[in-house]
C-alpha cells in the first residue's frame, strides 16, 4: 500500500539553471580507475620503502 | 585504450608495451565500464530510461572519461525533462574532451535559443513551486501548477509522477492511471511509475470485480426462490412466465391507460406550459416592439408640432416681410408717389393718389422715421398745388350742391394745405348745408381757433350762432 506522505518525501527539488555551476563543481568524479591507480601507486611506494 | 601510467596505446597484452606497468586489472575496469555502457545503450533503445541511467552511472563510476556514456546520460536526462542535469553531464563531457565531442553541439543547441533556455528554467521553477505546495498541503494548487509544468514540458517524468500521486491521494484513480501511462511512454522502466501503476490498477480492478459479483449475486437472488417441503427442495422461479390471455390483455390495456394518464397529467401540462411560456415571451416581444413604436410615434408627433410651430414662425416672418400690416403696399405706394413726383410731367394729383393709398393706420403705427420723412416731404412739395386743385373742385361740387364730393375734396384741400382757411370754411358750410351740423360746428370752431385773423371768421361765428347749441 502506498502512503502519500512517504512517497512525497521521495520527490526532491530539481536543479535550476542557476545551480548548474555548483552541481558540476561539486560532482565527485572519482572512478574505479582512479582508485585502482592510487592503490597501485600506494602499493609501489610501500614496496620501495 | 591508453596506459594510465605513460599514456601509450595498450595492446592485447596485460602490461604496457612502453613502460611495462601491469594493466590487466585496469583493463578489466575499463571493460566493465564498457559493458555497463552497452547495457545502458540497450535499455535506452527500449525506452527503459531509468535502467539506462543506472547502467550509465555504473559505467561512469568505473570510467569517468567514457564520453559516449556521459553524453548518452545527458540525452536521457534531457528526454526526461531534467535539463540541468543533462547540461551538467554535457559540460563535464566537453571538459574532458573538447574536440570532436557531440556534447558541444548539444550545449550550443540549448544556449543559442534563449527562449528555450528560459522555458526550461521556468518549467523547473514551477515544478519546485508545485513540490513546495504539496509539502504545505495545498494539493489543489499543486495540481494546477503541475498541469502548467506539463504544458511547458510534456516529457517531465517527475512532474507526471507527482501529479499521478496527487490524483491517487484524491482517489481519482482514472486520472492517475492516465498520468502514469504517459510516464511509461517516456520511461518504461521507472520503478516508482510501475509501483504507482500497480496500486492504481489494484484500486480500479476490485470495484469492477465487486460490481460484477454483486450483479451476479443479484441475478442469482432474483432468479429463483428455494423452499423446503419435508425432505424435498422446491425451486420456485421468481419471474415465471405467465401464459398470455385475458390477464395479459388487461395488463396491456392497463399499461396503455397508465401511459395515457401520464401523458395527460404529466407530459401535456408541461407541453402546455412550455407553449404558454413561448407565447408569453412572444407577446412580451411584441409588447416591447409596440412600446418602441409608440415611443417613435410620440417622438414624431412632437417633431411635427415643432415643425408646425417653426412653420408658423416662418410664416409670420414672411408676413412681416410681405407686409401683412400694409408695410409692403405702403412702401410700394410711397415709391410710386416718389416716382410720379420725379416724372417730368409732375402730375401732382397722381402723386397725391398714391399717397392717399397709404393707410392712416400704417402711418400712425408702423411707418419708419425714414418713411415718414419721405412721405412728409412729398406731401409738402405737392401740398399747395393739390390743395388748390381740391379746393377748386370742392367749391365747384358745392356750387353744384354735390355736398358729398365737396366735403371730400375740401377735406383734402385742407389736409394738403393746413393754412387754407377758405377750404376749412367751405368744408364747414358743406357740412352745414348737407345737414351734418356737428361736423359743421367743429369745422367752424377750428377755423375760429386756428385762424383768428381770417377774413372768414365772422361768417364762421354767424354760422355757429345759426346752429346754436
Amino acid at each position: 500500500m502506498i502512503t502519500f506522505e512517504e512517497e512525497l518525501k521521495k520527490f526532491h527539488k530539481s536543479l535550476e539553471i542557476e545551480d548548474a555551476e555548483n552541481a558540476i563543481y561539486n560532482q565527485d568524479l572519482t572512478d574505479m580507475a582512479d582508485l585502482f591507480i592510487k592503490l597501485v601507486k600506494d602499493y609501489d611506494e610501500e614496496e620501495e620503502e | 585504450m591508453e596506459c594510465y601510467n605513460c599514456g601509450c596505446r595498450l595492446s592485447e597484452m596485460d602490461f604496457c608495451t612502453n613502460c611495462g606497468v601491469d594493466v590487466g586489472r585496469y583493463k578489466k575496469i575499463i571493460f566493465m565500464a564498457n559493458r555497463f555502457y552497452n547495457e545502458g545503450l540497450d535499455r535506452a533503445n527500449v525506452r527503459d530510461l531509468s535502467g539506462a541511467i543506472h547502467c550509465l552511472r555504473q559505467c561512469l563510476k568505473f570510467n569517468k572519461s567514457h564520453i559516449d556514456a556521459r553524453n548518452l546520460l545527458g540525452l536521457i536526462y534531457y528526454e526526461m525533462g531534467e535539463s540541468v542535469a543533462a547540461l551538467s553531464e554535457w559540460v563535464i563531457s566537453k571538459n574532458i574532451r573538447s574536440d570532436k565531442n557531440v556534447a558541444g553541439e548539444y550545449i550550443n543547441m540549448i544556449q543559442s535559443n534563449q527562449g528555450r533556455l528560459e522555458t526550461i528554467n521556468t518549467t523547473i521553477k514551477k515544478y519546485n513551486v508545485a513540490l513546495n505546495l504539496c509539502n504545505q498541503g495545498s494539493y489543489d494548487l499543486a495540481v494546477i501548477q503541475l498541469k502548467k509544468v506539463l504544458n511547458l514540458n510534456p516529457k517531465y517524468v517527475k512532474a507526471h509522477q507527482l501529479l499521478a500521486l496527487l490524483f491517487m491521494q484524491r482517489n481519482d484513480w482514472d486520472k492517475a492511471k492516465k498520468e502514469l501511462e504517459r510516464c511509461l511512454k517516456i520511461d518504461s522502466g521507472d520503478i516508482n511509475t510501475l509501483r504507482y501503476l500497480k496500486e492504481t490498477e489494484q484500486m480500479l480492478a476490485p470495484s469492477d470485480e465487486k460490481g460484477s459479483s454483486k450483479k451476479k449475486a443479484k441475478k442469482d437472488e432474483i432468479t429463483a426462490v428455494y423452499k423446503t417441503s419435508g425432505n424435498e427442495v422446491i425451486i420456485q422461479p421468481l419471474n415465471p412466465k405467465e401464459p398470455l390471455g385475458l390477464n395479459a390483455f388487461i395488463q396491456i390495456a392497463l399499461g396503455i391507460l397508465i401511459g395515457l394518464c401520464v401523458t395527460y397529467f404529466v407530459i401535456l401540462p408541461g407541453k402546455v406550459q412550455s407553449t404558454r411560456d413561448e407565447l408569453n415571451a412572444e407577446i412580451a416581444t411584441y409588447g416591447e416592439e409596440l412600446d418602441k413604436k409608440n415611443s417613435d410615434i410620440l417622438e414624431l408627433q412632437s417633431r411635427i408640432s415643432q415643425l408646425e410651430q417653426s412653420n408658423l414662425n416662418l410664416q409670420e416672418d414672411v408676413d412681416v416681410y410681405a407686409g401683412t400690416n400694409g408695410a409692403m403696399d405702403a412702401n410700394n405706394n410711397l415709391l410710386a408717389a416718389a416716382y410720379a413726383y420725379m416724372d417730368e410731367t409732375q402730375d401732382e394729383l397722381m402723386v397725391e393718389q398714391y399717397l392717399a393709398l397709404i393707410s392712416e393706420d400704417y402711418l400712425n403705427q408702423s411707418a419708419s422715421p425714414e418713411f415718414m420723412e419721405l412721405y412728409g416731404y412729398l406731401t409738402m412739395q405737392i401740398g399747395n398745388s393739390v390743395s388748390e386743385t381740391y379746393y377748386e373742385s370742392g367749391l365747384e361740387a358745392y356750387n353744384q350742391m354735390d355736398y358729398e364730393t365737396a366735403i371730400e375734396h375740401l377735406q383734402k384741400a385742407y389736409q394738403y394745405d393746413p393754412t387754407n382757411d377758405e377750404a376749412l370754411y367751405y368744408l364747414g358750410v358743406s357740412y352745414y348745408d348737407s345737414g351734418d351740423i356737428n361736423n359743421a360746428k367743429e369745422a367752424f370752431n377750428e377755423l375760429i381757433n386756428v385762424f383768428p385773423e381770417s377774413a372768414l371768421i365772422n361768417k364762421a361765428r354767424q354760422k355757429i350762432e345759426e346752429i346754436g347749441d
